[in-house]
């Protein structure tokens, strides 16, 4: 025993110096830089980083230690010397790891519980400091994963620098590639990290609330619960006897004196390679991998972008363009109202055109004015723009938000002289809904419009395309559905889901209880179009019914809707003139880089059994789903364009998508589906 | 018979030619890869194979400079051969700045192929690389200056690391101070290495020609200070062994 305690107390002074180190490094810079914050800015002193550098500099951190616990006594004098002593192989190799990974432990907790106290002395609210518990949580097991590696690497190769290096490179695997190889998903930390749920804080009257006793670890001076998901747990399990096995490996290396030589080049070309390897694998996941066929400018060859396409629509030549001239802002005076512009697409053998610019608002009187482009394919040489303006900018405090201006513009695209905007139809009268809570959406069908509003869904008539009359108003009001928040409380969160289809957990839980999936069969009611199909009244309602980030369609027996985590499939299997019955027939979740790198959906077309799905984050990207086995649906392909925002997407006759905001560009499928496969 | 310069080039040549095979195969493919897939802006793609390639070429290669063969025992040799020794160290690294410069010019040929035109201009790629190449030089001179006594290579890297946390820190800790130590003009923010960001900086936060050739002035006074620093100690005995 008390070699054993000799054995751990040379050990620990082989490697205080890390955790002296690592504490400066990591609870002592943030202190500083909230010292300067605090110093500079007056903010209050809350050295809130610790956790934010173990994510970075942890693993890092635990692989220098891996080493440095091992490799000193590996030397081959030192190990003959240690051979020589009446102390077990196992116990010897034993207490040099155990030493090491508590200070790894301890570095992992101890900053990160530094930013948890600082926050949750000076904010109530648990989500403040659960960043801080979360990392306190969940790093420690792949940091001592990480270490374990390290251990084992400098037990094995001859030079401890050569093992710090490929212990780097295995780190980067351990690290990334569970969250670039979606089946390895559960085991990453940082999807750990990033998800929220897996560590949470909650007060105890949640779990009452919830129908059951305190579930979870009771934090100390509160009445907070930490409690962990199924997923946590597996993370923590799989890391915990990763780590056994690879100590029971360093054991059986270490016992029949396995030693590699890796030279400089082995090392440098394994890091190189597993870099690569990870980047090639995520940029396949998520990359682009869609060829672009044509991609032109929107404003003359070789000048500033100023204009941009707000959004592209089909049209019978091929498309048009809404385009919004960006005003240079001056300091002191108020924004200038934006100068729009239409621009027809010709499509002539398969390569685009762009037409010439066509004005489109009449004198727009503040920076307020929007403008949105319908098109329809019956009357290609006209374009219709929505003009709206509020009052946003005009008002006082406390001052109602009001619609100033609701125009639907008809714009002749064939290049008539004189005025472009050869019509006007006031629609205030019809959409009166103030502008403060007035999603709009709108589309084109047949030869009409139809824009629907929270409070009723206006159809107009394009039978004589240079003059649009309002056909009909529908009130929509009975078919009103909150999903989240209290339609009554004064945060209100109101989504209105008139053709209510599940895609959100609080949505799922709400409605079916079961918050680990959609339901199987959802009724819908349909909106009381006059003229219509039920099909076609299905596929308009689906197109009016959403606002936010999701996006639903109809084709045929296929109902699609694509949100921020999943895209489901429907199959119609009833339809009358009141209602229709659809059955849920997959799912594809997104795996986390999709997630990651886009959220939103901002317009979804169902063509021919493939989904054009634009999403959007930092960056733009379009994905298309084959759909065409509605039970399995597959990724067929990512387009993105990342210094681009596209709003929508037109997709041509041959399947081409075309995608419009600093340019134009048009993109092709890929082989297998463009040959009809 | 070639001559001892031409000699010595052919063996750095020799010693060093790997490194830059590897870094040009790894800096291109992940500048053709992240191009290719569009998963970052142009710019953060062309950022990350830049500085980041420069960065760590410079200090593998500044590594293998003095501290290799300082480990190998063959730098008397070389200190016997009849040339200066500030000629060996000049020697080393200009066949080390080769190793450190080509893979940025693999990288931004890739780069100009894949991407000139299409985000950014083919001048403005070329000129962020022509700042990480201006970085990777400046990190090959300090790391090298600083490790030039180091016995082994782990330890010239390590000391490497240690350089660029310093700066990291000088960074941190001047980019909180109320002055605005990297605006066009303040001089610790020409004098520091991570200056050469100015060049990799959006058109909508442009820097002038003037701002651009007094920060390359202010770096490469201090480079050569630091090489002088070097060549003056080079020739001496150097610490014991490992």
């Amino acid at each position: 025993m008390r070699r054993d305690i000799a054995l751990a107390w040379k050990q620990w002074r082989q490697l205080r110096w890390f955790l002296a180190l690592g504490l400066a490094g990591f609870a002592g810079l943030p202190a500083i830089s909230a010292a300067l914050r605090y110093l500079k800015h007056g903010e209050d002193f809350l050295p809130d980083l610790g956790h934010e550098m173990i994510w970075m500099l942890g693993a890092p951190m635990a692989i220098i230690i891996g080493t440095a616990a091992a490799a000193p006594d590996m030397r081959d004098d030192l190990r003959a010397f240690w051979g020589s002593r009446p102390i077990s192989l196992t116990t010897w190799l034993l207490t040099g790891y155990l030493i090491g990974l508590v200070i790894v432990v301890l570095l992992c907790i101890l900053p990160p519980a530094v930013d948890a106290a600082a926050l949750a002395l000076t904010h109530e609210a648990p989500w403040f400091y659960s960043y801080g518990l979360s990392t306190m949580a969940v790093v420690p097991f792949a940091a001592g994963l990480v270490y374990s590696i390290a251990f084992l690497l400098a037990c094995t190769v001859r030079r401890a620098s050569h093992a710090a290096l490929l212990s780097y490179a295995a780190g980067l695997l351990v690290l990334f590639m569970p969250l670039v190889m979606p089946p390895l998903g559960s085991l990453s930390v940082l999807n750990l990290l990033a998800e929220s749920g897996h560590v949470a804080v909650r007060p105890a009257d949640v779990f009452g609330s919830l129908g059951g006793p305190p579930a979870g670890l009771r934090l100390p001076f509160s009445d907070l619960y930490l409690s962990f998901s199924r997923q946590y747990y597996t993370f923590a399990g799989v890391m915990a006897a990763a780590c056994v096995l690879v100590l029971a490996l360093t054991r059986l290396a270490v016992g029949r004196v396995w030693r590699v030589d890796a030279g400089q080049r082995v090392v440098c070309w394994t890091g190189g390679l597993v870099v690569l390897v990870l980047f090639g694998a995520t940029a396949l996941q998520i990359g682009s991998n869609l060829p672009v066929r044509h991609t032109i400018a929107m404003g003359p060859p070789g000048s500033a972008p100023t204009l941009i396409a707000l959004s592209v629509q089909a049209s019978g030549h091929g498309g048009v363009v809404l385009l919004q001239q960006r005003q240079s802002s001056t300091a002191g005076r108020p924004p200038e109202a934006p100068a729009h512009f239409l621009r027809a697409v010709e499509m002539a053998d398969g390569s685009p055109s762009l037409g010439p610019l066509v004005p489109v608002a009449r004198e727009p009187s503040s920076a307020t004015a929007g403008c949105r482009l319908l098109c329809t394919a019956a009357s290609p040489d006209r374009a219709y723009g929505l003009l709206d303006e509020t009052n946003m900018h005009h008002g006082e405090p406390g001052v109602e938000p009001e619609t100033l201006v609701l125009e639907l513009l008809t714009v002749a695209l064939d290049g008539a002289d004189g005025d472009p905007v050869i019509g006007c139809l006031d629609l205030l009268d019809a959409i009166p809904e103030p502008a403060s809570f007035r999603p709009l959406n709108s589309c084109a069908y047949g030869g009409r419009l139809y824009l629907g509003s929270t409070e009723r869904t206006v159809v107009v008539d394009l039978s004589d395309p240079d003059t649009p009359r309002v056909a009909h108003v529908v009130d929509r009001e009975e078919l009103r559905y909150y999903v989240t928040g209290s339609p009554d409380g004064p945060d209100r969160t109101v989504e209105l889901r008139p053709l209510p289809l599940p895609d959100r957990k609080e949505f799922r839980h709400r409605v079916s209880g079961r918050p680990d999936g959609p339901e199987r069969t959802v009724e819908l009611r349909l909106l009381p179009l006059p003229d219509l199909t039920p099909r076609e009244r299905l596929a308009v309602g689906l197109q009016l019914g959403l606002v936010g980030t999701v996006e639903q369609r109809a084709e045929g027996d296929l109902v699609v809707v694509a949100g921020r985590e999943d895209l489901t499939t429907y199959r119609v299997t009833e339809i009358d003139e009141e209602r229709a019955v659809l059955e849920m027939a997959g799912c594809r979740r997104a795996t986390p880089l999709e997630r990651y790198f886009a959220r939103g959906v901002w317009d979804m077309v169902l063509r021919d059994g493939l989904a054009y799905v634009v999403r959007a984050r930092s960056a733009a990207i379009v994905t298309v789903y084959d759909l065409r086995d509605p039970e399995r649906p597959t990724l067929a392909g990512h387009y993105a364009a990342p210094k681009e925002q596209f709003d929508n997407v037109v997709v041509l006759p041959d399947g081409r998508a075309m995608l419009a905001n600093r340019e134009l560009h048009v993109i092709g499928l890929p082989r297998r589906l463009a040959e009809g496969e | 018979m070639a001559s001892p310069i031409g000699s010595l080039l052919w063996k750095e040549w020799r010693e060093q030619r790997w490194k830059l095979g590897y870094g040009c195969g790894t800096l291109g493919a992940f500048t053709a890869i992240g191009l290719r897939a569009r998963l970052l802006p142009d710019l953060g793609i062309v950022f990350l194979s830049g500085a980041l390639g420069a960065g760590i070429m410079s200090a593998l290669v500044a590594m293998g400079l003095v501290a290799a063969e300082r480990d190998e025992g063959s730098l008397e040799c070389l200190l016997a051969l009849p040339v200066r020794p500030a000629v060996v160290l000049i020697t080393k690294l200009a066949v080390g700045a080769a190793a450190c410069l080509a893979p940025l010019a693999v990288a931004a040929a890739v780069a100009c192929l894949m991407a000139g035109g299409r985000e950014m201009t083919t001048g403005r790629i070329l000129l962020a690389y022509f700042g990480c190449g201006e970085f990777a030089l400046c990190a090959l001179v300090w790391f090298t200056a600083f490790g030039l006594r180091q016995p082994t290579e782990a330890q010239a890297v390590l000391v490497a690391i240690i350089v660029f946390g310093v700066w990291y820190a000088i960074h941190i800790v001047f980019t909180e101070l109320p002055y605005g130590w990297d605006e066009p003009g303040a001089l610790t923010g020409m004098a520091h290495p991570f200056g050469f960001s100015v060049f990799l900086t959006s058109p909508d936060r442009s820097y002038s020609a003037g701002h651009a050739a007094a920060l390359l002035a202010v770096q490469a006074a201090e480079a050569g200070l630091l090489l002088l620093w070097a060549l003056a100690r080079f020739g001496r005995p150097g610490r014991a062994t490992t």
